[in-house]
């Protein structure tokens, strides 16, 4: 019971805490809520965020997935053209939950603020799941919420929590068919294994790769060997199709809106190209014989190329512009705990953080392979979000291996608070920050780390809806990210302090 | 609900037992039908000719068998000779010669040698079976090995004698039975005359038996073996050294002549792009970004994790540990070869816009595949998972067929399209009488992707055929393929200095060659026949 109460109080806390954040602007009735707006800082800064709203207004006020001219500029250049017509780059997935939202939010004169709501619960059901899988791993309940809070205050999931993007929903996806996957495997396990496989094809094309080791997984816990007197056997558990079960339904989902946009059900947008508009006319070049490559002889199209790895690594690990160590250094710790947990003694757990490592390298591995690791303009690595949530299940055993050694308890302070302070600044400014090459090549050239959120926040701007509508004329923005920073700080410590206190858990075997 | 079956226990132990004894013929097998797949697709796709060395390899290999001076003085001093040496009893076919598959057969059976041999070299580090068919899918599963060892480019069988000769080595720091160290001279003496990477591997290697003698048997018996080793294993440079006092007169002539690779460097330092020479940091970065395009960035830091947990494990002998250092041997060569500007390579972006010479850093494959396996077979817990990922990243690497090696045989200096050089003189000089006056230094290339047959080329190899065609053209030469103007090209500079040229027209000009022809006037007192018999 004891529990339960802290694990209310703290979400009423995190809900609070999230509030402060919404991005927004002042107005009568509140800006952005028929405006359609670009600027930086708004919740329509980027066309990731755009095209994804232009579906869910396409759907719902003209019943259909094609774009009309307003919304197809809009949505450019995340905007497909094919047969004369305009619709989403992006798979379905965000939209189709946002609608309902949508529907909500226009009822209440606020269709923006209410769809952009989907994150942010996706959020806090992360946070959540983590929490659950935390448990999973032998956490005690403050350990477990710290390893929530970090993921959502101390890493650039807190800046994609007030987007209308796909982060937070394939990480959820992710998270809940990992906590499926574990344990005793039954029907409905997998049944439910096959859902959220099939709702992370439905957010984003590449959970196709990062849900392998969860269908590997699955597949594997189905499949016995044994020995019975002089004779070995083989058993596959036939409960494993309920995975397929789960999944059918959102592929033929998929198949259908695939169908209506393209007239095959398994042309999708992506795989079609980007357009911009006003369409541009694309001159026709002319091969030069003399500048063949190794890329002319592909067996077939694929934007992952491992030739890439080496770029992608530095930018995704380590770099200014997007490294999650730099971004969020405060996953070193969870890194470190996974290591730890690794060469546990306890089989399911050992089984667990194999199992989310894998999830997390394949993350890694994928967008490191990938022509835009930096996810163009944006706030950390928003493709990691996921390895982010998997990095801060680490922090857990982190904190048990190190917690009576006080030098590494007060470093990891400070590291905590560096990568709070680092996310609270984008989620409170803009998370369009150009990559390094587009940046210096602008007409007026601005920085392409959080420098240039440091600007924003000198120019005493901030895109907190809260702030905008109540702080503005009463404290700086700087300040009040500052405060905000603090509050943040002082709930990771009193979790800190309270994870100190606690034992760790016995592993709940299903 | 489950579907069951059951296998008798001693059927498994019995099929588990014959796949352990034959094991290593699977292995060879699996091999074998890979490299003959991956020869068929890029002889079919035209790439295993494409770089410019593959055929002058080729041609090294005909001119000792055809031509207009054949014998074994053809191997000349401009690369060592073991490769030429090996297409000898296949270059006379013409299939073998215009296919590539003369030198390709030695590249594809040193292809299926090192795969067995990182088996067996896993095998003695008591790695168990599924780590050591992962250290073989390591090496095996890479576009840039595939495709190497498709052509009748020399790294593949420089990478198979030098694994060999560190495996022998281990074997005999491992076992210290004295038939080990005299394997292990012979490949090093194999590797010796294929690349100047073999010298360094001698010298490493013999540091490494002097000092395990040394501290195992003491300083007598550490002189002893050093000799014995370096008898067998120095052997092939002394040859080498001897064969150039012989045919050219100085027995430094392979590092010092006009051909050598010095004298490219220099020409090369002299248009300012030779960066890495006397920078230590360059060298190093670029060798190591060779290294990673190569064998890919996972795989390379795969190699480096199992480096580090064969090298940190306390149960492993020293003396094996410091055997196997052996293995950095090409790491530590080509940064040295670059800083002191032997060598040059370039990676885009870092130095020079091409990908030339970038295959270089393939020769570290086999160092990351052995300790790649290890790795796998030290962590059983993540087996699965890196084993998953690395087949995740190598099916990318398929999809895209991405290989910086067929970018640095398609583009830049690596390559030359000679097609049209070529295919004039297939076309007008095939089936026409007389001879085509070339600097084989110069246009290998064109000599080969003409089709022509050897003996239809006066080049600096055929003897008084040339001193008379460069002296008196008009007298030998019905056609002069040459760079104009380009005092680097024998042919031209030669060509000059006897004022012939105005007896001929200038056919064409190509991108790397004119061709001029013989004015018909002068066609009668022209020779077209071999007429000067057997020189020696």
């Amino acid at each position: 019971m004891k529990n339960k109460i802290i694990v209310i109080v703290f979400f009423i806390l995190t809900v609070v805490l999230l509030g402060l954040v919404v991005k927004g602007q002042s107005g009568n009735p509140i800006y952005f809520q028929n405006e359609k707006d670009t600027r930086v800082g708004g919740p329509f800064e980027s066309s990731n965020n755009t095209s994804r709203f232009a579906l869910v207004e396409a759907i719902v006020e003209e019943k259909t997935f094609f774009f009309n001219e307003k919304r197809a500029r809009f949505s450019s250049p995340d905007l497909v053209l094919y047969n004369d017509k305009f619709f989403s780059i992006f798979t379905p997935g965000v939209s189709f939950v946002g609608i309902p939202f949508y529907i909500f939010g226009k009822s209440i004169g606020a269709p923006q603020l209410s769809t952009y709501l989907v994150n942010v619960i996706a959020a806090l059901v992360n946070v959540f799941l983590i929490y659950k899988i935390s448990k999973k791993l032998g956490a005690g309940t403050f350990t477990a919420l710290l390893s929530g809070v970090i993921f959502l205050f101390a890493t650039n999931a807190l800046s994609y929590a007030f987007t209308f993007t796909q982060h937070h929903l394939s990480t959820l996806a992710i998270l809940a068919g990992t906590l499926a996957v574990i344990g005793k495997s039954t029907f409905v396990k997998n049944v439910a294994v096959g859902i959220a496989f099939g709702v992370a094809i439905l957010m984003d094309i590449p959970n196709l790769f990062l849900f392998l080791p969860i269908i590997i997984y699955a597949l594997v816990k189905n499949i016995g060997f044994g020995q019975i007197k002089e004779k070995v056997s083989f058993s596959f558990n036939l409960k494993i199709f309920g995975l397929i079960a789960g999944l059918i339904p959102f592929l033929f989902v998929f198949a259908l809106y695939n169908y209506q946009l393209t007239g095959s059900y398994t042309k999708i947008g992506q795989l079609i190209g980007r357009t911009s508009y006003p369409p541009k006319e694309v001159a026709e070049q002319k091969p030069n014989s003399s500048q063949y490559t190794s890329s002319d002889l592909k067996l077939f199209d694929t934007p992952f190329n491992p030739r890439r790895e080496l770029n992608g690594f530095y930018i995704l690990l380590i770099s200014n512009e997007r490294g999650i160590f730099y971004y969020s250094p405060v996953l070193i710790l969870g890194l470190v705990g996974l290591l730890v947990s690794i060469n546990s003694k306890k089989r399911k757990r050992q089984e667990v953080v194999i199992l989310v490592s894998s999830i997390s390298l394949t993350n890694i591995l994928l967008y490191s392979m990938f022509g835009d690791p930096w996810g163009g303009w944006s706030y950390g690595p928003r493709y990691l979000i996921p390895t982010a949530a998997i990095l801060s299940l680490g922090i857990g055993p982190a904190f048990h291996k190190f917690k009576k050694k006080l030098p590494i308890i007060i470093l990891a302070f400070f590291i905590i608070a560096y990568s709070v302070s680092v996310n609270a600044l984008g989620a409170l400014t803009t998370a369009a920050v150009p990559p390094k090459g587009e940046a210096q090549n602008l007409a007026s050239p601005i920085p392409y780390t959080f420098q240039y959120n440091l600007q924003l926040l000198e120019k005493n701007f901030s895109s907190s809806l809260v702030y905008n509508l109540y702080f503005f004329n009463l404290i700086s923005a700087k300040y009040y990210l500052i405060y905000y920073i603090a509050v943040v700080s002082l709930l990771i410590f009193m979790l800190g302090v309270g994870s100190y206190k606690e034992k760790e858990e016995k592993i709940d075997e299903n | 609900m489950k579907i069951s079956f059951g296998i008798s226990k001693d059927r498994i132990e019995g099929l588990k037992k014959y796949i352990e004894r034959n094991l290593i013929l699977f292995v060879a097998l699996f091999l074998i039908c890979l490299s003959l797949y991956s020869f068929n697709v890029f002889y079919s796709n035209g790439l295993g000719l494409a770089y410019n060395d593959a055929r002058s390899h080729l041609n090294i290999g005909r001119r000792v068998v055809e031509g207009l001076k054949p014998g074994l003085a053809q191997l000349g001093s401009v690369w060592l000779p073991l490769p030429h040496a090996l297409m000898i009893p296949t270059i006379w076919n013409n299939f073998m010669w215009h296919s590539g598959l003369s030198g390709a057969l030695i590249s594809m059976a040193s292809f299926v040698g090192t795969g067995i041999i990182i088996y067996k070299f896993l095998e003695k580090l008591g790695v168990e079976i599924l780590a050591r068919l992962f250290g073989v899918l390591v090496f095996v599963a890479n576009v840039n090995i595939l495709y190497l060892q498709s052509t009748a480019m020399t790294e593949l069988l420089l990478i198979f004698t030098m694994t060999a000769a560190v495996y022998e080595l281990l074997l005999w720091h491992k076992e210290d039975k004295v038939t080990s160290l005299i394997k292990a001279a012979f490949w090093m003496m194999m590797a010796s005359l294929i690349r100047y990477d073999g010298w360094f591997l001698l010298a490493f290697g013999s540091a490494l038996i002097i000092l395990n003698a040394f501290k195992k048997h003491g300083a007598k018996a550490a002189e002893g073996m050093f000799i014995l080793f370096a008898t067998l294993a120095g052997l092939g440079i002394g040859l080498w050294l001897l064969w150039n006092l012989l045919i050219f007169g100085d027995p430094l002539y392979f590092a010092f002549g006009p051909y050598s690779a010095r004298a490219q460097q220099l020409q090369l330092e002299q248009a300012g792009v030779l960066a890495t020479k006397g920078n230590i940091l360059l060298s190093a970065k670029v060798y190591l970004y060779a290294l990673i395009y190569n064998s890919g960035a996972f795989t390379a830091i795969l190699g480096v994790l199992g480096m580090a947990a064969f090298w940190l494990n306390k149960k492993v002998e020293t003396s094996m540990k410091i055997a196997s250092t052996a293995l950095l041997a090409p790491f530590a060569f080509n940064i040295l070869a670059l800083y002191l500007g032997h060598s040059v390579l370039f990676i885009q972006g870092i130095s020079g816009e091409t990908w030339f010479n970038v295959r270089y850093g393939v020769m570290m494959l086999p160092t990351f595949a052995i300790f790649t396996g290890y790795l796998v077979h030290k962590l059983t817990s993540l087996r699965a998972t890196i084993i998953g990922l690395f087949l995740f990243v190598t099916f990318f690497a398929f999809a895209n067929v991405d290989a910086v090696t067929i970018d640095d045989a398609r583009v830049g200096s690596s390559q030359k399209n000679v097609t049209e050089v070529s295919g004039w003189l297939r076309q007008n000089a095939k089936d026409e009488k007389g001879f085509v006056l070339i600097s084989a230094a110069s246009h290998d290339a064109i000599i080969f992707s003409s089709g022509l047959p050897m003996g239809k080329f006066i080049h600096e190899g055929t003897g008084l055929y040339w001193e008379n065609a460069t002296t008196s053209p008009d007298r030998w030469a019905r056609w002069i393929v040459m760079r104009t103007n380009d005092l680097n090209d024998s042919t031209f500079k030669l060509v000059k200095q006897s004022g012939q040229l105005e007896k001929y027209d200038l056919v064409n000009s190509y991108p790397f060659a004119d061709i001029y022809q013989l004015k018909s006037e002068y066609l009668a007192n022209l020779n077209t026949e071999p007429v000067l018999g057997k020189q020696k």
